[in-house]
């Protein structure tokens, strides 16, 4: 009768106390006839009611017996457990506070990064049918790293691949708005724009569809002339228009390149991107339809393409890996080492592995921290279990197992931590809203939206369940075989436990060295942070940037102006500018240093084979003035004159890097470059440079215009078209503080309706997004190390008041016989010194390795040499700490009257 | 040494003789005993210590099956009986014993 099995099972579980009585009510009948029987062979009722007991032996141990036959006994006692277990807790409540406070914080935090990747990596993109979509990238044999496609070889890959129904390219970029064609919406500055340029198919891949008005059609893939047609985002369509339907059809000047809505697209979709564009554009408006088809040399190109029914990733990859081949069979001299590919479309999609990398940093940095926080438990626990030393030996004297013991003491723990792992999660969300609040607000200066979907989620939340229980089994299990594995004798007669137990003062003093060295570690990573990102403040970029102020303009043309009274407005701004009060220079040019936007180019020398395998280096249109604006000192040579620019005459102002690059140990002057080639194209309608002989007349010093963080490789400085309109000025005034805002009114002196963006270079250098990586790293980081370093000290504090309780009578003993306070303080001190010494030494260590192997992995962040005054200073300061935290409870110790110590029991 | 007379049951062999035992009849815990105390002439006595559970164990197998019904006292008892599989089982059991005794016999014989 098998299938009875569970139903008995749960019937004894349910109907406990009921099988209990009747398990009585048999035993007891048991023991009357035993009792007759006895009084029928002679006895007298006493003594056969007593000779029937002893026969009987212990009903309550026939009875534990029968119910371990049951089978249902390890629920029932996991219930027993816990009830014991609350309340035990609620009786020592400090103590209870203290391990759920540390757990809550180390597991709130390993919480917090899991919501992040989860809702960033993890979950599915918003869009019909995910599973379908398939990200394909550019990568290079041995290194993790992805790159962008040309237009020419999405095009090649789009015609000749048989596994997608659509495939799109998509090329992100950093934009200005800069005006409204019609006076119905002013733009009044140049506001930034995330932009993403997009073919025709883009939404249709994603399965998406504008919410209000049309989409991009098949036909402006290959406008040759704006307007071209663009789609705004509801998220900003909201926030900036606040929903004006007279948005659409509206002609707007993005960077320079005009362009007319046509469609709104639904709200918080964000395709492939890591943030949700602003203004989606006709990729045909990054240039020429036809000569992008030909150029194979510019990458600018993310593909996002959807499978058709039936189709797998493993046939798309096959064909995908065969298409590759061939494209580098067909141009073998563009083509090189690159591989292909092919992934399943997430949200983070090019950025995939520097995600991953980072994500993985600081999801071992949490780890650290829910390390310390679980030895700190565990210490805890220890000195709890020492306290209840006598009713476990009590126990285990009365016939308790030690697996029985081992198990309550582990289920206190579990629950203790089961407990600490709701607080976590609430905390998690709490603080995750925070810092995505915080986040957002400070990346939305360069635009777009940032949208961190954090709604519980059930993988979350087992995320933190399962982790809770790992939690609370791992550090409890230690502590409880340690306090089970007790002499019950000497136990019972209370013995003290500094005499006996000296192998339990290693696994206490183990477990203070361990959470001082993570917590080293941890601020050793901060300490070379926060070093990193003051070196980044300060470096000197090779240029002026407090007294400069940019001026962003948009163009005249979008005011109808005519060529000839654009030059005459401009020769009006120049002179206004020229007489600005205070001024030392004024310069104009194609694109501010450190602003983020770079433009590269090959350069070579003239007289070399071909240009095809040279180098780029950034390049930037100036005009006269520029390094006397710019304070950037000439190292030889001169700059552009006024008449150079009017011919636009083939000279070149070299950095001297590139000069020793081209001509090491030479003189650079009146050498002459290549520069350019003839397939390649300039966004926004503006000339890319091509010249097969350019004369250097000047040699300037090296700049970081790419990055804070590495110099330029060489720079090119080209003289300005004049036909260009002077998009941005560079002006350097002298001794005023709020020049910005003068030099606004002036170009609107000018003329009234132009949008003028003005910002101290300083000022955008300072929120730019280099910067603004590494301030966030580094305060993430100095959060964790300095959580990690309370719970240390709350763990120092808590085991060294442990030991010193433990051997407060041995201290009364030695004052009775005459010790000094200060010899007893050391004496006391003395092994916890031991190991918090023990803990900085390997500490040291392990933050060293640490930080080794980050900065292979995220070089960004972790290069440069670790200060090895930083680590000094760490390490005494965490040294330090702890020993202040040692002395306390010892200095209490020492205070105590000697007479009432020895009484004590 | 001197022989104490008593014999330590393994948990086997009491499975065994109170399927026997029950195989003759339905009865009580304290029958069963008796009974087996009876016929072994008092060699084989089982503590109610191992008794009980022993019972219990076999009503969890599905071997022998439990009752309440009433007792000669006039108070009421948990009455056991076998089971079509406990038959089965008792047969199983009863040879495996068999050839185990047989067994031990040889060797305890050998030359």
């Amino acid at each position: 009768m098998y299938w009875k099995q569970p139903f008995q099972w749960i019937r004894s579980l349910l109907f406990r106390s009921r099988a209990d009585s009747e398990l009585d009510e048999e035993l007891k009948f048991h023991l009357e006839m035993t009792q007759r029987k006895l009084a029928a062979d002679g006895s007298a009722p006493v003594d056969a009611r007593r000779q029937a007991a002893i026969l009987f032996g212990g009903t309550e141990a026939v009875k534990e017996q029968c119910r371990d036959v049951r089978g249902t006994r390890w629920i029932e006692d996991f219930f027993k457990d816990c009830v014991f277990a609350l309340r035990l807790l609620r009786k020592d409540r400090y103590y209870t506070i203290a391990a759920t406070l540390a757990l809550a914080l180390g597991i709130g935090a390993n919480a917090a990064v899991f919501t992040i990747f989860n809702s960033v990596a993890l979950k599915p993109l918003p869009v019909p049918d995910p599973a379908s979509l398939v990200s394909i990238n550019r990568t290079a044999p041995g290194t993790p790293l992805t790159g962008l496609f040309s237009f020419a070889d999405y095009l090649y890959y789009r015609d000749r691949n048989t596994v997608f129904s659509s495939l799109a390219a998509e090329t992100p970029e950093h934009l200005r708005l800069a005006a409204s064609g019609s006076a119905g919406l002013p733009v009044t500055t140049a506001e930034p724009l995330v932009g993403l340029f997009v073919t025709s198919n883009y939404l249709a891949t994603f399965g998406v569809h504008p919410v209000v008005g049309h989409n991009i059609s098949p036909e402006d893939d290959a406008r040759t002339a704006g307007p071209y047609p663009a789609l705004m985002s509801e998220n900003y369509w909201q926030r900036r228009f606040s929903g004006d339907p007279g948005v659409l059809g509206q002609s707007f000047v993005v960077s320079g390149v005009s362009v007319q809505i046509v469609g709104i697209t639904p709200r918080d979709f964000m395709g492939t991107r890591p943030e949700v564009p602003d203004i989606w554009i006709a990729s045909s408006a990054l240039g020429d339809p036809g000569r992008r088809a030909l150029d194979r040399t510019t990458l600018s190109c993310a593909l996002t393409g959807r499978l058709k029914p039936g189709i797998t990733l493993a046939q798309a990859r096959a064909e995908f890996a065969v298409l590759a081949t061939s494209l580098k069979n067909d141009y073998p001299a563009q083509a090189r080492q690159w591989n292909v590919l092919v992934s399943p479309a997430t949200r983070f999609a090019n950025l995939h592995f520097a995600f991953m990398r980072l994500y993985a940093v600081l999801q071992i940095a949490m780890v650290l921290v829910l390390l310390i926080a679980c030895t700190n438990v565990a210490g805890l626990l220890l000195s709890r279990a020492a306290t209840r030393q006598r009713e476990i030996a009590v126990r285990l004297s009365l016939g308790a197992s030690r697996a029985r013991l081992v198990r309550q003491l582990v289920t206190e723990g579990t629950l203790l931590a089961a407990v600490a792992g709701i607080f976590a999660y609430i905390f998690a969300l709490y603080a995750m809203g925070m810092i995505s609040r915080q986040i957002s607000a400070s990346l939305a200066a360069g635009g777009g939206t940032m949208v961190i979907d954090l709604t519980p989620d059930p993988r979350a939340f087992g995320y933190v369940l399962v982790l809770s229980l790992v939690a609370g089994i791992s550090f409890a299990l230690m502590p409880a075989l340690q306090s089970t594995r007790v002499d019950v004798s000497s136990a019972l007669k209370q013995e003290m436990a500094g005499f006996g137990f000296y192998h339990k003062g290693r696994l206490r003093g183990a477990l203070i060295a361990a959470q001082i060295s993570v917590c080293l570690a941890l601020l050793i990573g901060a300490g070379l942070l926060v070093q990193q990102s003051l070196r980044v403040l300060a470096v000197d970029p090779g240029f002026e940037t407090k007294s400069v102020v940019s001026l962003q303009i948009s163009s005249p043309q979008e005011l109808g102006y005519t060529a000839g009274r654009i030059s005459e407005l401009q020769s009006r701004l120049e002179q206004r500018l020229h007489a600005f009060p205070g001024l030392v220079g004024v310069a104009f040019v194609s694109r501010t240093p450190l602003d983020g936007n770079v433009t590269t180019t090959r350069v070579t020398r003239a007289d070399a084979a071909s240009t095809a395998e040279a180098q780029r280096y950034p390049y930037t249109y100036i005009s006269t003035d520029f390094f006397k604006t710019m304070d950037i000192p000439l190292r030889r040579g001169r700059e552009f004159t006024a008449e150079e620019l009017a011919a636009t005459a083939s000279v070149a102002v070299v950095s001297d890097a590139l000069a020793q690059r081209l001509w090491p140990g030479e003189d650079a002057i009146g050498k002459h470059l290549a520069v350019g080639s003839a397939t390649e194209t300039h966004y926004y309608g503006g000339r890319a440079p091509l010249s097969s002989s350019m004369e250097v007349i000047g040699v300037a010093s090296d700049i970081y215009s790419q990055d804070v963080v590495l110099p330029d490789p060489g720079a090119l400085y080209l003289p300005k078209p004049p036909s260009e309109w002077n998009a941005i000025a560079l002006v350097h005034v002298h001794g005023d503080a709020n020049a910005a805002a003068a030099l606004v009114n002036e170009v609107h002196a000018a003329e009234p309706n132009l949008a003028v963006n003005a910002e101290t270079l300083s000022h955008m250098i300072a929120t730019g997004e280099a910067s603004a990586t590494f301030h966030v790293s580094s305060i993430v980081f100095l959060a964790i190390g300095l959580l990690g370093f309370v719970l240390a000290s709350i763990g120092v504090y808590s085991m060294v008041a442990y030991t010193v309780t433990q051997q407060t009578r041995e201290v009364g003993i030695r004052m009775a016989l005459g010790a000094q306070r200060g010899q007893l303080l050391r004496v006391l001190l003395a092994a916890s010194s031991r190991w918090i010494a023990a803990g900085l030494v390997a500490g040291v260590v392990i933050g060293f390795t640490m930080v080794r192997v980050l900065g292979t992995q995220i070089p960004q962040l972790f290069s440069g040499a670790a200060n090895p005054w930083v680590i000094l200073a760490v390490s005494l300061a965490t040294g330090a700490f702890a020993m202040i935290a040692a002395y306390f409870p010892a200095r209490r110790a020492t205070l105590l009257d000697p007479a009432t110590v020895l009484r004590w029991e | 040494m001197q022989n104490s007379g008593k014999i330590d049951l393994l948990q086997g062999t009491l499975d065994l003789l109170i399927l026997r035992t029950l195989s003759t009849g339905s009865m009580h815990g304290w029958s069963i005993s008796e009974r087996i105390e009876q016929i072994s002439s008092d060699v084989l006595q089982i503590g109610q210590g191992s008794l009980y559970p022993a019972l219990h164990r076999l009503e969890r197998q599905g071997w022998i099956k439990a009752e309440w019904g009433v007792s000669e006292l006039g108070r009421r008892a948990r009455f056991y009986s076998l089971t079509a599989r406990g038959r089965k089982q008792l047969e199983i059991e009863t040879e495996n014993w068999l050839r185990f005794s047989a067994a031990v016999g040889h060797v305890l014989r050998m030359t």
